[in-house]
């Protein structure tokens, strides 16, 4: 018999943990009141699960049983307490109304603490009108009992049991019903201190995985092979033949791969330093191209500051050699210029490549460049690329009461 | 006898390096044409009916991969690729010889060595591994861009 109850408190409490562990698992507990038990417990938050987990984890089996007779003690302790300073009372009641109003406490407390989402649910009108009755009835009871005990004061009614068991019931009322109120919104509190923890955390990864993604993304394109071993063989032919434009090119690479790693480092460029990026890049692709790419740069002195997403100005670049300048029979000219206008700072990188139709392959690093720059400056900031007269405009827009 | 050899690159310095390399390593070869994208080397070929063509995989116009496709088995080739792993594992599972850029003297001789002893064989057919590097190539395959 014994070992049938062991037993079968055993698997309860192990699936309930489980179910505290994975709430899909509460279809699956057998039906009756298992199952009720299980579904309520997935209907918790993530978080109160959590909680719950940890608690029914440290105070499993005897700790649970040290617990309790630790309480017990604890209330016994303080029942023969009340005796001793009032001995109207006897020493069976006294104890008996102390473990009463000690257990329905815990009871509650613990009731409240790992359930105060769904009290805290109710609309505020109902939720003030409990709390009226709560404090109502409390009120009442203590009236009623002073009342009651000056009217039988020599009558030693609280020497019987129904009369310690309604000191118990009064005190439970008055020192449980209005602290859970308490306990209930500052769990409340918690709770959206924890949720909004999490949720500042979930963020803080997405970006910084953002940023790491597209420092990887700057990192292959570095040793990208059509970038690094093109340019050094260009570097070698030049050592043979031309040595000061050998010398020129393995500056401008210098430049360009000192330039991406300062950058790669921040999130943000200035436009100034972002512009000099690009033109280290440009130089080391107008070596190895020759006569099939031309390029001009232009930024007024007065956005050299501006800061940006670091790179977005080379992913433009990049993209418009790659797609519109490599495959183009004839080459072409690419033109990279800042301005303000319209109250917006408008950064164009236009190509005179293929265009748009008939370009090869697919371009990657620009929804991760459109999305750091959304972060930056808001859903009024945009990457957009359209074919113009003879070409390709990529082109970034910062919306001027963003951009410092 | 001279050996008629067409290359196809459309980077200037690439091609003059690969021009001087194969002066060192292949005396006996003679550069019939030197072309600056697919579609130049493609035409080229008609007219010069070379032996052996060096073929850069990514250019303007026909990739080196379909030129080598319309070459078919009317000429050895050698593609010339900065890097990718694909396209090694490809070639070294078939008969065509391949060089990594920036070439090397001696990767370049061997691979002339090579050609030099298939010259009077048949050339491979190479159509089977130039579908599979244009699947496994996604430079080398037209799509419209999605980059936006």
């Amino acid at each position: 018999m014994w070992r049938a109850i062991v037993n079968w408190y055993r698997e309860w409490d192990a699936e309930q943990l489980r179910v505290l562990a994975e709430p899909g698992y509460a279809p699956h507990t057998p039906p009756g009141y298992r199952r009720a038990m299980a579904t309520r417990l997935a209907r918790l938050s993530d978080i109160e699960r959590e909680q719950l987990r940890e608690f029914a984890l440290k105070y499993r089996g005897w700790r649970m049983i040290g617990a309790i007779a630790t309480f017990a003690a604890m209330f016994t302790l303080a029942g023969a307490m009340f005796h001793l300073a009032v001995p109207s009372i006897r020493w069976v009641a006294a104890i008996g109304a102390l473990n009463v109003i000690g257990f329905s406490t815990v009871l509650a407390v613990t009731t409240v603490w790992f359930n105060y989402r769904r009290r805290s649910d109710c609309s505020p009108q109902r939720s003030r009108g409990m709390m009226l009755v709560v404090i109502g009835v409390s009120l009442a009871l203590v009236g009623f009992l002073i009342k009651f005990q000056h009217l039988t004061l020599n009558e030693a009614f609280f020497d019987t049991f129904p009369g310690g068991m309604l000191i118990g019931a009064a005190g439970a009322a008055i020192f449980a019903g209005i602290p859970l109120r308490l306990i209930v919104a500052m769990r409340n509190r918690q709770h959206e201190a924890r949720t909004l923890q999490l949720q500042q955390g979930a963020e803080r990864d997405r970006l910084a995985r953002e940023l790491s993604e597209s420092q990887l993304r700057l990192l292959r394109a570095q040793i990208e092979p059509h970038f690094l071993f093109n340019t050094l063989g260009a570097v070698q032919q030049l050592a043979e033949k031309d040595a000061p434009r050998a010398a020129e090119l393995t500056a401008s690479l210098i430049t360009f791969l000192r330039a991406s790693l300062s950058e790669m480092r921040s999130d943000q460029a200035t436009l100034k330093k972002e512009f000099a990026l690009v033109e280290a890049y440009l130089n080391v692709m107008k070596a190895r191209l020759g006569e099939r790419l031309r390029f001009t740069l232009d930024l007024p002195e007065s956005l050299a500051g501006l800061a940006v997403p670091s790179m977005i100005v080379l992913t433009l670049a990049e993209n418009a050699i790659k797609h519109g300048i490599e495959p183009s029979l004839r080459g072409g000219d690419v033109a990279v210029r800042a301005r303000r206008r319209d109250g917006v700072v408008s950064i164009e990188v236009e190509d005179s490549g293929i265009g748009l139709g008939i370009a090869p392959g697919v371009g990657l690093g620009l929804d991760n460049a459109r999305n750091r720059l959304l972060l930056a400056h808001g859903a009024a900031a945009s990457v957009t690329l359209h074919e113009a007269a003879n070409g390709v405009v990529a082109e970034i827009i910062i919306p001027t009461e963003t951009a410092t | 006898m001279m050996t008629k050899v067409l290359i196809a690159e459309d980077e200037p310095l690439m091609r003059e390096r690969l021009l001087a390399m194969l002066a060192t390593s292949w005396p006996q070869a003679q550069v019939v044409l030197v072309a600056e994208n697919g579609n130049d080397a493609w035409d080229g070929f008609l007219e010069h009916e070379p032996e052996v063509a060096f073929l850069d995989i990514r250019m303007p116009g026909l990739s080196g991969l379909e030129v080598a496709e319309r070459i078919g088995k009317l000429a050895h080739i050698v593609f010339v690729t900065a890097y990718d792993q694909y396209a090694v594992d490809a070639f070294d599972a078939g008969a065509v010889d391949y060089l990594l850029k920036p070439v090397e003297a001696d990767r370049l001789a061997r691979a002339v060595g090579r050609i030099r002893e298939k010259l009077s064989a048949r050339p491979a057919d190479l159509s089977d591994i130039v579908r599979h590097l244009k699947s496994a190539l996604p430079g080398a395959r037209r799509e419209n861009m999605k980059w936006i």
